[in-house]
C-alpha cells in the first residue's frame, strides 16, 4: 500500500466519532507547533557542481597536485575570499561575501547522497525523492514535508520552472510555472474569469483524479496570484534582480514572499554544472554558472529586508566531481560535493561537516570527496528546527534516526 | 448487494472489448498525433482489416506517398543543407559582418565587433533551431507518414542530444536526419552504431575530446585523458538500462575501449574519426570479457555489438517502447514478449514495434485512454482535430518551450520524461488551456484551423455537444464536462441566429472541449 494512502486512510478513521476529544486536541498542538510564517526555498543545481570550485580546499597542497589547471588558485591575490583560512570561496561568488561575513551563510562539506550511482538522472531523482538508493519511491521529500505542514492556501508550495521538478511531485498539491505572469487565461476570446470558471467546473468532476486535483489548484491559485502580480510595483521589484533565469526567478519568488500569498516551499533549479571539458578557473564557464547563482541569492538577501529572517535558503546539487581534473582540463561526475544553507535563522559563518584531507586514501573509490554528511541531515534541520515539522520520519523513510545535528539552524 | 452488482457491472465493463470506433481512437492516438476530422470514423468503418493495413502502411513510411509536406518543407532554406554548407553560410562571423551587416570588419572598434558578435549570436545562428522545430511541427501536424514522426519523438528523446551544447548546433540537422531518421526501422545496432559514430552524439556527450591517459611509447603522459561521460550513458541510457549489471569499472573500460572515436574539423567540416594516437593501447577488460591490445577501432565496434544484442538492452528498449506507445506501467507480460522478438531477430525494429501493435495489451480496455498527452502531443492533436495547416514560420515552438517540451532543448541526456506526473501539474494545465482558447479562436499567428465542419443546429444541445465532442475527441465527453459546455450553449439566442448555431458558440464549445480532462488523454 501506498504509504501516503495508507497516512490518508489512517486519518479517515480518526475522524469516526469513536475517537476520544484528547486525540484532537493532541493532533491541534501538533499543527500549531509548526511554525506558521517560515519559508524553505531549495534550488537544484542540475548537473553535479564540483563543490571543490565553490568552496576551494586552498589549504590542502593536494588539491594544486590534482589540479594543476583548474585549481583556484587566489590565496594572496585581490581576489582572495578567505574563508576559516583552509577554504577560499570562488571569485565568482563575492557577492555572497556580505552573507557570510554578516552570518547568514554557512556551508556544508562533503554533503551528499550515500548513494554509490555517478548517473546524473538516478542521482537527482535519488536527492528529490529523500531516498536514496530506493527506487520505488516515487514522490519528493518536499511534497511528504508540505503534507505535513499547516494547509496554508493554493499557493504554499511552487516551483519556477518549466515542468514539475520530483521533489514536489506527490499528494500535497504544488504548482509548477515558468513565470508569475505566465500563469493566466491570456487567451480567452471572452473575459478571461468566464473562461475559468468554465474550465473549473470540468475539472471538479473529472474523473482522473491527477487531472482533477491539478485543475482545482490551478484554478484557485490562478485567482490568489492575478491580485497580486497585475500592478507595476512587481516589475519595478523585479529590477532588483541580476538579468539572468535565475535573478528572474528568484525575484518572483521574494515577491510572492514580500506580498504574503501564503508560500511555505519555494523550488527552482539552475543547470549548467556538468563541466566535463574546460570548466575553468577563477574565470570561465563555471565561474559564470557560481556567478549566476551568487548574484541571485545576494540580490535575494537585499530585497527580502527584514522578510530575510523568515526564510531559509539551501542550494544541493546531485553529487561532486572528480577530485582530480581530467584530460581535458574539465571534471568527471564523482561523489561528495558542498551544500549552502543562508537565512535569518541560519547559524552563519561557519564551515559545517567533516572534513577530511585529500590524500588518495581519504577519497571515495580513490577517486572523488567523500560524503561524510548525508544531504538528508541538513533537510531534516531545516525541516523540523526552522519549518517546525515533528515527524521526519514520515518525510525521510527508510532513513533511521537523524545523525548527529550540524546546528544548522539557531 | 446493489454495490456487488455495480462493481460486477463495472468489472464487465473493463473487460468488455474496444468497440471498431474505439480502436480506431486507439490506434490514431497512440501511432500518430492523433485524428484529423473524420479519420476516425473512416477507419472504424472499413473494420479491423484496415486498422492492421494501416499499421502495415505506416511501418513502411518510404511507401507512402508525402509529396506535398516534402515540397512545403523544401521552402524552409535551412532543413536542405548539410553540415558542410550550414556551417560555411551560417557560422562566417566575418562574413556576416562583410556581407550581411555591410561594413568592413577593419574599420570596427573591439566593442563595436563584440557587439556585432552579440548580434550574430542572437540573431543569425537561432536561425537554424528556429527552422528545425517549425519543420519538426510542421511534420507531427501534417506528415503523412505519422508514425514515423512519433517513432522520431521516441529515438530522439532515447538519443538525446542538446541543440544548445556548443557545436552541436551545425551538425543537429544532419543528427535527425542520418544517424535517427534513418534507421529508426531497421536494426537496433545499425541505430546505436549511427549515433556512436555521429559528430553531434561525440561531441554532446564529450567523447571527442577523451583520450587515453597511458604514457606513450616515449614515456611521456600525454595532454588530456579519459571522459567517461559517453561511455556511461550509452550503457545507462542508450542500452543496458540502469540496473542492466555494469559497473563502474566497466564504464571506465568502456570509455578506453572508445578513446579515439572523436571529431576531425569541429568547427570547419566535422566528420567522424577514428584518433589512432587518441586511443588507449592496452588490453582492456569489459563486461566480463577481455579485449587484447592493438584492435583499435574495433574493440568500439566490438563493445557496440555486444550492447545491443544484450538481453538487458532487448529488456530496456522494449520496456521504454511500451510505457511509450502503451501505458506509464505497462504489463510485464507484453515486456516479456517484446524482449522476446527482439533477441530473436537481432534487434530488428519493425519487428519489435509490431509486436507491441498486435499484443492483446494494446488493444485491451485497460490501456485505452490512459495515457496523458504531453505538451506537443497536447499541442500537435488539437491542431490535427481542426483539420489544421502550419505556416513556415509558426510561434508553437515558443508555446512548447513554457510547457517545459522545447524540441531538440533537452538538456540531460535523458531525454524528456514519459510519465504523466511528470507533465500534469497547476502550471502546465494553465498553459494548455490558455493555447485552447487562442487555438479556436483562431488567434494563433501562423496557424490555420478549421472549426468542426457539419454541426447539426439542434437545439437539443445534449445532442449538439455530443456531436461536437466527437468530432473532436473521437469519444464522448464525460458527464460534468458536457454539463459545462450544455450550460455554456444554454442562452439560445445568443447561441443561434435564424437557427443556425452561431461560429463563436462553436469556438467556445470547441475551446471547452480541447481543454477539458478528456482531450489531455490519449
Amino acid at each position: 500500500m501506498d504509504r501516503r494512502l495508507f497516512l490518508k486512510s489512517g486519518s479517515l478513521l480518526l475522524s469516526s466519532t469513536l475517537v476520544p476529544r484528547w486525540v484532537w486536541a493532541a493532533a491541534d498542538v501538533q499543527a500549531a507547533s509548526t511554525k506558521k510564517d517560515a519559508i524553505f526555498v531549495f534550488i537544484i543545481q542540475r548537473g553535479a557542481m564540483d563543490g571543490l570550485s565553490l568552496l576551494a580546499p586552498v589549504g590542502d597542497p593536494e588539491y594544486f597536485k590534482l589540479r594543476p589547471n583548474i585549481a583556484i588558485k587566489t590565496l594572496g591575490t585581490k581576489e582572495h575570499f578567505g574563508i576559516e583560512s583552509h577554504f577560499a570561496l570562488h571569485p565568482g561568488a563575492s557577492a555572497l561575501q556580505p552573507l557570510w561575513s554578516d552570518g547568514s551563510l554557512s556551508f556544508v562539506v562533503q554533503a551528499g547522497s550515500p548513494d554509490s550511482t555517478r548517473s546524473h538522472f538516478d542521482a537527482q531523482d535519488f536527492l528529490e525523492s529523500g531516498a536514496p538508493g530506493t527506487k520505488t519511491v516515487t514522490d519528493g521529500f518536499l511534497s511528504r514535508a508540505l503534507g505535513n505542514l499547516p494547509h496554508a492556501g493554493p499557493l504554499s508550495a511552487i516551483a519556477l520552472q518549466p515542468s514539475m521538478p520530483k521533489v514536489l511531485q506527490g499528494n500535497a498539491l504544488a504548482i509548477s510555472m515558468n513565470s508569475l505572469k505566465d500563469y493566466s487565461l491570456r487567451g480567452s476570446f471572452e473575459k478571461p474569469e468566464h473562461a475559468m470558471e468554465n474550465f473549473e467546473a470540468m475539472y471538479q468532476s473529472a474523473a482522473s483524479k491527477v487531472l482533477r486535483e491539478t485543475g482545482i489548484s490551478a484554478f484557485h491559485s490562478m485567482q490568489s496570484l492575478q491580485s497580486k502580480t497585475a500592478n507595476k510595483d512587481f516589475n519595478e521589484f523585479l529590477k532588483l534582480f541580476p538579468k539572468n533565469t535565475t535573478g528572474r526567478r528568484l525575484g518572483e519568488i521574494a515577491w510572492m514572499i514580500k506580498s504574503g500569498m501564503g508560500l511555505q516551499i519555494a523550488v527552482t533549479d539552475i543547470g549548467g554544472w556538468d563541466t566535463h571539458v574546460y570548466q575553468g578557473a577563477g574565470t570561465g564557464k563555471l565561474a559564470d554558472r557560481i556567478r549566476e547563482l551568487s548574484e541571485g541569492i545576494a540580490a535575494f538577501k537585499t530585497a527580502l529586508g527584514p522578510e530575510w529572517s523568515r526564510v531559509v535558503l539551501a542550494t544541493t546539487t546531485e553529487f561532486g566531481r572528480t577530485v582530480a581534473e581530467n584530460g581535458t582540463q574539465g571534471t568527471d561526475h564523482g561523489h561528495g560535493s558542498v551544500m549552502m544553507v543562508a537565512g535569518g535563522s541560519v547559524r552563519g559563518g561557519k564551515v559545517l561537516g567533516q572534513w577530511t584531507d585529500l590524500k588518495k586514501a581519504n577519497l571515495y573509490e580513490e577517486r572523488d570527496v567523500p560524503v561524510t554528511t548525508d544531504f538528508r541531515q541538513v533537510f531534516s534541520e531545516i525541516l523540523s528546527s526552522h519549518m517546525g515539522i515533528k515527524d521526519l520520519a514520515k518525510v525521510f523513510p527508510h532513513w533511521g534516526d537523524p545523525k548527529k545535528s550540524l546546528k544548522i539552524i539557531t | 448487494m446493489l454495490a456487488l452488482l455495480m462493481s460486477f457491472l463495472m468489472s464487465l465493463a473493463q473487460a468488455a472489448p474496444l468497440s471498431n470506433e474505439e480502436k480506431a481512437l486507439q490506434l490514431l492516438n497512440r501511432l500518430s498525433y492523433g485524428p484529423r476530422p473524420q479519420e476516425v470514423h473512416h477507419l472504424a468503418q472499413q473494420g479491423p482489416k484496415a486498422i492492421n493495413a494501416w499499421i502495415e502502411e505506416q511501418l513502411h513510411p518510404d511507401k507512402i506517398d508525402d509529396r506535398s509536406l516534402d515540397s512545403k518543407l523544401s521552402r524552409l532554406p535551412i532543413t536542405g543543407l548539410d553540415t558542410l554548407q550550414l556551417i560555411s553560410q551560417y557560422q562566417d562571423l566575418n562574413k556576416f559582418i562583410e556581407k550581411d551587416m555591410g561594413v568592413s570588419k577593419k574599420s570596427l572598434s573591439e566593442d563595436e565587433q563584440k557587439d556585432l558578435r552579440k548580434k550574430y549570436e542572437d540573431h543569425l545562428v537561432p536561425r537554424i533551431l528556429d527552422e528545425m522545430q517549425s519543420q519538426r511541427l510542421i511534420r507531427a501536424v501534417e506528415s503523412r507518414r505519422q508514425l514515423e514522426e512519433v517513432l522520431f519523438d521516441f529515438w530522439w528523446n532515447h538519443f538525446n542530444v542538446d541543440w544548445s551544447k556548443g557545436p552541436v548546433r551545425w551538425m543537429a540537422p544532419s543528427y535527425e536526419k542520418e544517424a535517427i531518421r534513418k534507421h529508426m526501422f531497421g536494426s537496433f545496432l545499425e541505430l546505436l552504431r549511427a549515433t556512436a559514430h555521429h559528430p553531434a552524439m561525440l561531441v554532446y556527450l564529450d567523447n571527442h575530446v577523451s583520450r587515453s591517459s597511458q604514457p606513450g611509447k616515449n614515456g611521456k603522459k600525454p595532454n588530456g585523458g579519459l571522459n567517461e561521460n559517453y561511455a556511461r550513458e550509452l550503457m545507462e541510457l542508450h542500452t543496458l538500462g540502469v540496473d542492466g549489471g555494469y559497473t563502474q569499472k566497466d564504464v571506465t573500460e568502456l570509455a578506453r575501449i572508445l578513446t579515439g572515436w572523436s571529431v576531425e574539423n569541429t568547427n570547419e567540416d566535422p566528420v567522424f574519426a577514428f584518433k589512432e594516437k587518441n586511443h588507449d593501447q592496452e588490453p582492456k577488460q569489459f563486461l566480463n570479457r577481455e579485449f587484447p591490445a592493438g584492435k583499435a577501432m574495433d574493440e568500439g565496434e566490438e563493445a557496440l555489438k555486444m550492447l545491443a544484442i544484450s538481453p538487458a538492452t532487448a529488456k530496456f528498449i522494449s520496456l521504454k517502447l511500451a510505457r511509450y506507445f502503451l501505458s506509464d506501467e505497462p504489463a510485464p507480460a507484453v515486456i516479456n514478449r517484446m524482449q522476446k522478438v527482439f533477441l530473436k531477430t537481432h534487434g530488428d525494429l519493425t519487428e519489435v514495434y509490431r509486436s507491441l501493435f498486435a499484443s492483446p495489451e494494446f488493444w485491451s480496455r485497460t490501456n485505452y485512454m490512459v495515457k496523458v498527452k504531453r505538451p506537443l502531443q497536447f499541442v500537435a492533436s488539437s491542431i490535427r482535430a481542426l483539420g489544421g495547416e502550419l505556416d513556415l514560420k509558426t510561434p508553437l515552438p515558443k508555446i512548447l518551450a513554457d510547457l517545459g517540451e522545447e524540441p531538440y532543448k533537452c538538456s540531460p541526456p535523458t531525454g524528456y520524461k514519459d510519465d504523466a506526473n511528470s507533465w500534469v501539474n497547476p502550471g502546465a494545465l494553465v498553459s494548455r488551456l490558455d493555447f485552447s482558447l487562442k487555438l479556436a479562436a483562431n488567434r494563433m499567428d501562423g496557424v490555420f484551423v478549421s472549426l468542426p465542419q457539419g454541426v447539426k443546429a439542434t437545439e437539443n444541445l445534449k445532442i449538439l455537444v455530443g456531436d461536437v465532442a466527437k468530432k473532436l475527441l473521437g469519444h464522448p465527453l464525460s458527464k460534468g464536462s458536457e454539463a459545462v459546455v450544455v450550460q455554456e450553449l444554454s442562452d439560445e439566442s445568443r447561441t443561434f441566429a435564424n437557427g443556425d448555431l452561431r461560429p463563436i458558440s462553436l469556438a467556445k464549445a470547441t475551446a471547452l472541449i480541447l481543454g477539458s480532462p478528456e482531450f489531455q488523454k490519449r
